[in-house]
C-alpha cells in the first residue's frame, strides 16, 4: 500500500509539474501558469480533512491472549474521521501552526464462539466501537509551495488523544462481572504526513472556488500517525490506539 | 301620466316583488358541514395512525365514531341520510342494493330542525358493511345481479355484529334478513335477485372484520352526510368524510430460522416469494413459546436444573401454541422482540439458555394490523463468548462507563495534561 500512495504522488505530482511547465508563459493578460502569487487570494484561516484508513485497535497489547484477534481474526477494519486546524499563526517562510480537533469512528463486529464449543460460531454478534478524539498541535510547511512552487505540504501534528470505546454483545452493551463493557482510554498522539495541493490540476477552478466561497487551496493527503490510547502506560485501560496511515481530502479556507 | 291608478299598480308590484323574495328566504337551501374536528374516535389512536384510518382492530371492537355536523338553513322538508361507499352523492349509486356501492348507515331518515344536530354515532361495521363479509360475499368484485337478501332491519349496532344481510343471495333465494344485532339498515334492498353473472363466490362466513376481497392494501371508503327530500334528492351538496380501512394484516414471512446466542436467538426471515412482502409493514414481532424470562421457563416445567443435563437442540415436538397461520390476538405474553420494517432479521431476547424455544413471526402494518403467524422454528439459547468477556478473561480491565474516573484515579493525570497543553497555547497566544 505505501508503494501504492508513493506512485501516485509521483504521478500526481508529475502531471502538476508538466502542466506547470507546458503552461507558463506571457501574454496580453499578464503572466499564467505558475502560481500567481501576486494574485488576490482571500484570508486564510483553517483547514477541515475528511479521513480514511485501516485501524486496528492495539486491544492485545497487554492483555493476555489476543481477544481482538480471536473474536474479529485479522480482517482489516477502516475508520472514517473529520479533522477541523484553526491556522492561528502564520511563520514567514515555513507555513502555519494551530490547533487542530479530530474525530473518528471504527467498528469491529463479529460473530461470538460458543462457550462450550470455542470452535463453533454462534449466530449472536459481538463488537467493538472506537470513537477517538483529539486535540493536537499542527504545523503545516507550506513554504515549498508559496515560495518554490512545488505543491507538496509536508505536516507534522502532535497532540493528545481521547478514545470512548464500547463493546455489544447481541445489540446491548456487553457487561461482564457487573462491570459494563464500556469506557475511556488516552494517550499521546502524533502524526507526519504530505498534502498534494489539487490547485495544480485545475488552476481556474481553484481561483473559482477562492472568488466565491473562499476556499484557498485543495488537497489531497496522506499521514502516518499514531495513537498511544493506553492512558500513558496504564493497565486499567483498554489499548484503542492505532499505529496507521490514513488518505483524505482536505481544504483551506 | 302619473295617476293614481297607476301608483297602485307599482305599489302592488313591489308588494309582489317583496313577497317573492321572502319565499326564496324562506326556502335557502339547507347545507350540511363536518369540521375536520367534527369526527371524535374512541380507541386508542396512538403511535402514528391517523384519524380517518381504520384498522381490524376498531372494527373487532365495533368503535363507534361519533360525527358532529352543522346544518345551515335546516327545515323540517327534508331529512338527514348517512351512508357509506363511494360516490354515494349519485342516486343511482344509492338505488342499487344489488352492487352495494353504497349503503345507509347511522340513523335513518333524521329529521333535522337544528343548526348543531346531536352527534351521529356510526358503528365501523356499519361503515365497512358493503365491503366485508357481513354483507353475504366474499371475493366480491362486482357483485352483479343475484344479491343478498333482505337486508337486516335497522340495527342497533351491537358489538357483536352478525349482520342482518343474508348470505344465500346469489342464486336468488334472498332470505329475509337476519335482523341481528348489527345489521345495516335497508340499504342492501328486498329482492331475491336472480342468479344473474356474479362472479362471487358465496359464503356463509359473515364476519363484519372480513373483506370480500383478498388484498391486504389499504381502501379507500367515505361516510356521506346529506339532507335528501321525499325524493331522495340531495339539496345542496353532500358531505363527505373520506377514511381508509386496512383489515387485514400483511402475510407473515414464510422462511424463519433462528440461530444461537446468550439469552437469546438471532432470527431470520424472509419470503420465498419477494412480492408477497407488503409496503405497508411497519415492523415484525416475535413470538416465544415458552413466553421469555425464567418464572415462564419454570412454569412450563423446561426450567434446565442444576446438575443437570442441558439441551443443545429442540426435541421437535412442535409448540401448540405458536401455530402457523394463527391469529395473534392472546399472544401478548408471548411477545420475545421484533425487527424494523427494513430488516430481515432481529434477536428474540429475554430467553434462558438451556430452554428450547419456538420461534414464530407476525407482521404489524402501517394500520397497526398483527397478521398472523409465520412458520415457527426452534433453538435453544446458551453461553457464548462475547469480546468484552474474551477481553476481560485475557486479563483486560478496561471499562465501566464513560464516566469511570474515579474508579481507576486517572483524573489527574489527564487534567494535568490538558492544563498545560492549554498554557502553552494561551502563552504563545500572548506573544502573537
Amino acid at each position: 500500500m505505501t508503494r501504492l500512495i508513493l506512485v501516485l504522488f509521483f504521478v500526481l505530482g508529475s502531471f502538476g509539474f508538466a502542466r506547470q511547465a507546458s503552461a507558463q508563459g506571457t501574454d496580453e493578460f499578464g503572466a499564467y501558469g505558475n502560481r500567481d502569487r501576486s494574485r488576490t487570494e482571500s484570508p486564510q484561516n483553517g483547514l477541515v480533512e475528511a479521513r480514511f484508513g485501516p485501524y486496528t485497535p492495539r486491544v492485545d497489547h497487554g492483555v493476555n491472549g489476543s481477544p481482538f484477534k480471536d473474536t474479529f481474526g485479522t480482517t482489516k477494519r477502516y475508520m472514517f474521521g473529520l479533522e477541523a486546524d484553526w491556522q492561528v499563526l502564520r511563520i514567514p517562510h515555513l507555513g502555519t501552526l494551530g490547533p487542530g480537533l479530530g474525530w473518528g469512528y471504527t467498528r469491529a463486529t463479529g460473530y461470538a464462539p460458543l462457550s462450550a464449543h470455542p470452535e463453533t460460531k454462534s449466530g449472536e454478534k459481538t463488537a467493538l466501537s472506537v470513537m477517538p478524539f483529539y486535540l493536537v498541535g499542527v504545523l503545516r510547511a507550506d513554504v515549498l509551495m508559496r515560495d518554490y512552487g512545488v505543491p507538496l505540504v509536508p505536516y507534522a501534528k502532535l497532540g493528545l488523544g481521547y478514545a470512548l470505546w464500547w463493546a455489544s454483545d447481541g445489540g446491548t452493551t456487553s457487561r461482564q462481572n457487573g462491570v459494563l463493557g464500556k469506557g475511556i482510554s488516552y494517550g499521546p498522539q502524533y502524526a507526519l504526513g504530505a498534502m498534494f495541493l489539487l490547485d495544480v490540476l485545475d488552476q481556474q477552478t481553484a481561483r473559482d472556488a477562492d472568488n466565491s466561497l473562499g476556499i484557498n487551496n485543495s488537497y489531497f493527503f496522506a499521514e502516518w500517525y499514531g495513537s498511544e490510547l493506553d492512558a500513558f502506560g496504564s493497565k486499567s485501560r483498554m489499548n484503542v490506539g492505532a499505529n496507521t496511515w490514513v488518505l483524505g481530502l482536505a481544504i483551506e479556507f | 301620466m302619473f295617476t293614481l291608478r297607476r301608483l297602485f299598480e307599482f305599489w302592488a308590484l313591489v308588494a309582489f316583488v317583496l313577497s317573492l323574495a321572502g319565499e326564496v328566504r324562506a326556502q335557502a337551501t339547507p347545507t350540511i358541514t363536518l369540521p375536520v374536528s367534527g369526527v371524535k374516535r374512541r380507541l386508542d389512536r396512538g403511535g402514528n395512525l391517523l384519524n380517518t384510518q381504520i384498522n381490524f382492530k376498531d372494527c373487532d371492537l365495533n368503535e363507534n365514531i361519533e360525527f358532529n355536523v352543522a346544518v345551515t338553513n335546516p327545515s323540517d322538508k327534508y331529512t338527514l341520510q348517512v351512508w357509506a361507499g363511494s360516490n354515494c352523492e349519485q342516486l343511482t349509486n344509492r338505488n342499487n342494493p344489488a352492487i352495494l356501492t353504497c349503503w345507509q348507515i347511522g340513523p335513518e331518515n333524521l329529521t333535522v330542525t337544528t343548526v348543531n344536530p346531536a352527534p351521529i354515532k356510526v358503528p365501523v361495521q356499519q361503515i365497512l358493511y358493503g365491503r366485508t363479509l357481513a354483507s353475504g360475499r366474499s371475493t366480491g368484485a362486482s357483485a352483479n345481479g343475484g344479491s343478498s337478501g333482505t337486508a337486516g332491519t335497522d340495527n342497533t349496532a351491537g358489538t357483536t355484529s352478525t349482520a342482518g344481510a343474508d348470505s344465500t343471495g346469489g342464486g336468488g333465494t334472498g332470505g329475509t334478513g337476519g335482523g341481528g344485532t348489527g345489521g345495516v339498515a335497508a340499504a342492501a334492498g328486498t329482492s331475491g335477485g336472480t342468479a344473474g353473472s356474479s362472479s362471487s363466490t358465496l359464503t356463509d362466513d359473515k364476519d363484519p372484520c372480513r373483506p370480500k376481497d383478498s388484498t391486504t392494501a389499504a381502501q379507500n371508503i367515505s361516510v356521506y352526510f346529506m339532507l335528501v327530500d321525499g325524493s331522495s334528492t340531495i339539496q345542496g351538496m353532500a358531505t363527505p368524510w373520506n377514511a381508509s380501512y386496512k383489515l387485514l394484516a400483511p402475510a407473515a414471512p414464510d422462511k424463519v430460522s433462528a440461530d444461537v446466542g446468550d439469552t437469546l436467538l438471532p432470527i431470520s426471515f424472509n419470503y420465498t416469494d419477494k412480492t408477497t412482502s407488503d409496503i405497508t409493514i411497519d415492523s415484525y414481532t416475535f413470538y416465544c413459546d415458552p413466553p421469555p424470562g425464567v418464572a415462564a421457563a419454570q412454569e412450563a416445567g423446561v426450567l434446565p436444573v442444576e446438575g443437570g443435563v442441558v439441551p443443545t437442540s429442540c426435541s421437535g415436538i412442535p409448540s401448540d401454541v405458536l401455530v402457523q397461520g394463527a391469529r395473534t390476538t392472546n399472544l401478548d405474553a408471548y411477545r420475545c422482540g421484533g425487527a424494523g420494517k427494513s430488516s430481515n432479521g432481529g434477536n428474540a431476547t429475554g430467553l434462558v439458555n438451556g430452554v428450547a424455544y419456538h420461534v414464530a413471526v407476525a407482521t404489524t402494518d402501517s394500520y397497526r394490523n398483527t397478521g398472523t403467524l409465520s412458520v415457527t422454528t426452534c433453538a435453544v439459547p446458551q453461553l457464548v463468548t462475547g469480546f468484552y468477556k474474551a477481553y476481560t478473561d485475557a486479563g483486560g480491565k478496561g471499562g465501566g462507563g464513560f464516566c469511570s474516573f474515579s474508579r481507576h484515579r486517572e483524573t489527574f493525570t489527564l487534567f494535568a495534561l490538558l492544563g498545560c497543553a492549554s498554557c502553552l497555547f494561551l502563552r504563545r497566544r500572548r506573544a502573537t
